[in-house]
């Protein structure tokens, strides 16, 4: 039972994995691709740590488990979050099927604004939102 | 938070009382402990900590399950061929082929003479965008905590905070039906409203 479990988590994990490499190569833009690069990577090492914590049944392995998964998991995101920002504010295009952008629409509206207040004294702050 | 670690504290007598270190035997001293702070309530003190566990359990399940069907979701559309460039669809406007210097080259399908293609059913197809999510979460923990969770979500990465820090943008990957509004909906009624439960 127990090695059927870790057996069963350890090709979960492999495939995850996989899967996370096979996005890279075929996700249409940078975005996707860190999506596909960050969660089935995450829930990849989740997989094969939970395999090895099942399969040794002792306290130490599974405490280290645990902490790698949860450190796996707050520092994940992070890099993803500023790999993300800074590819957006480095001007890496999005795919042409994106169908909205709306932090350029936003972004384009403070330009907007801050191009008006120079020009007209900024009497016309309140009705851009 | 005093109240966990007295929690705590309980689960590791309970471990030395019965001298088994081993990861079931804590956490069931843990759920002992716990039962037991509840039922002396009136002596300890009235704390929000007794509502917050079964809520951060329910949490912490509802998520990963959402996580998993998230990743069967994106194992599909990354695995099988085409399932994607069905995208096509809800293509507002005709553009060109290979018109974007960074995604030329990823197409696999028969070059589109750029007309747009008629909507096919499809049980899961790409429509990604960069969307702005209001929030109401307000402290750094609270934001910081729904950004993390947005992240790792399989399909939405939050991509920057507004300098205000009133608005979140999120990339995601699967507006269903190019229906943006609904998708703010989903964030706004599901994670954003689990994390203020949890922490306020």
């Amino acid at each position: 039972m127990r090695e059927q479990a870790s057996a069963v988590l350890l090709v979960l994990g492999a495939f995850f994995m996989l899967l996370a490499g096979v996005g890279v190569a075929r996700l249409p833009d940078l975005f996707m691709r860190l999506q596909a690069a960050t969660k089935a990577s995450t829930l990849g090492v989740g997989c094969m740590l939970m395999a090895v914590a099942i399969h040794f049944q002792d306290l130490a392995v599974t405490t280290r488990a645990v902490l790698v998964i949860a450190f796996f998991c707050l520092t994940a995101p992070v890099g993803a979050h500023l790999i993300a920002r800074a590819a957006y504010a480095a001007g890496v295009p999005l795919w042409e099927g994106t169908i909205t952008d709306e932090m350029r629409l936003s972004s384009r509206d403070a330009q907007d604004r801050s191009g008006e207040n120079s020009s007209s004294a900024g009497n016309e702050r309140g009705d851009g939102s | 938070m005093s109240m966990f670690l007295f929690n705590l504290l309980l689960a590791l007598t309970w471990a030395m009382a019965t001298g088994q270190f081993t990861v079931p035997n804590l956490v069931f001293g843990f759920g002992l402990g716990y039962l037991l702070l509840r039922s002396v309530q009136r002596i300890v003190g009235p704390s929000p900590y007794f509502a917050k566990v079964p809520l951060a359990l329910r949490f912490a399940l509802l998520y990963v399950w959402e996580l998993i069907l998230a990743n069967i979701r994106l194992a599909y559309d990354v695995l099988v061929p085409g399932a994607w460039s069905r995208t096509g669809a809800v293509r507002m406007t005709p553009i060109a082929p290979h018109s974007h210097p960074a995604v030329s080259g990823w197409r696999t399908g028969p070059p589109s003479n750029g007309s747009v293609r008629a909507p096919l059913a499809s049980p899961s197809y790409i429509t990604p965008g960069v969307i702005a999510i209001p929030l109401d979460v307000r402290t750094d923990a609270e934001i910081t905590l729904l950004a993390n969770l947005i992240t790792l979500t399989p399909g939405s990465v939050s991509l920057d905070l507004s300098a205000d820090r009133r608005t979140l943008y999120v990339h995601a990957m699967y507006i269903d039906g190019g229906d943006v509004e609904a998708y703010r909906r989903s964030v706004k009624e599901g994670l954003e409203r689990r994390v203020l439960e949890l922490l306020r």
